[in-house]
């Protein structure tokens, strides 16, 4: 029964995670910093290989690893205000020529 | 006597996963993965591409993961059939890498003809050379 309930709090924080990251993702683009893209890309893909694994290795969390989820959801929860208006300005390296009449770059 | 709530929701997630493993049987784990797999790559154009919501994102994120999926199982089934292999892990990072691709496939066969190109330029110009040089010689 523990285990069926870690398991189902694993796979609800790798769905929570995927779902944070999929919304980032919406409002990112060519503009932002290619290592804000590939962070956050793998972020997602680690969350969805959360969710893959316990199908496919039939492997149930531990505490630490229900901790460690939990602490990044709240990381991505608290965040998650940052992004309500779009990419935050720290993570844009450029604008396009046709938001501004030039490629300067913006930091 | 546990609470209703988190009784359904382990039933519900528990239930979802033999229901996976019961349709897909004992091939449900590499397929799975590979199913995340595509949609972790169809992550890369989708962080690429600028979108106006959430539908938009979404149908994007689909296409490139159906594609990646098409793919990917073709490549399974032509290896399973002509080789005997079955499908196996190793096949999510083939997923992984065509749902990264996204849209980019016409810059990548664009990239492939240049390359192929100047690939036959340069054999043939040695061609070419070596047959000059011949009729310098004669």
């Amino acid at each position: 029964m523990i285990a069926k309930l870690a398991i189902t709090a694993h796979l609800l924080m790798c769905i929570y995670i995927f779902w944070s990251v999929f919304i980032r993702a919406r409002w990112l683009d060519d503009r932002a910093h290619a290592k804000i893209r590939m962070v956050f890309c793998v972020l997602g893909a680690a969350a969805l290989l959360g969710i893959a694994w316990p199908i496919a290795r039939h492997w149930a969390p531990d505490v630490w690893s229900l901790t460690m989820l939990s602490s990044i959801c709240l990381v991505q929860h608290v965040t998650g205000a940052k992004w309500c208006d779009g990419v935050p300005r720290q993570f844009v390296c450029r604008t396009r020529a046709s938001d501004q009449g030039s490629s300067e770059v913006a930091l | 006597m546990p609470e209703p709530a988190t009784t359904s929701v382990t039933a519900a997630s528990v239930s979802a996963t033999v229901l996976f493993v019961s349709i897909l049987g004992p091939q449900a784990g590499p397929w799975a993965l590979i199913l995340m797999a595509s949609v972790a790559g169809a992550l890369w154009p989708l962080s690429g591409t600028r979108t106006n919501g959430n539908v938009e994102a979404a149908m994007l994120l689909l296409r490139c993961t159906l594609l990646a999926l098409f793919f990917t199982g073709l490549i399974a089934d032509y290896l399973e059939s002509e080789y005997g292999l079955p499908v196996s892990d190793g096949l999510s990072l083939v997923a992984l890498g065509i749902g990264a691709m996204g849209n980019g496939w016409s810059s990548f066969f664009s990239g492939f003809s240049g390359l192929m190109g100047g690939a036959a330029g340069v054999i043939f110009s040695r061609r070419d050379g070596g047959r000059n040089g011949k009729r310098d010689e004669q």
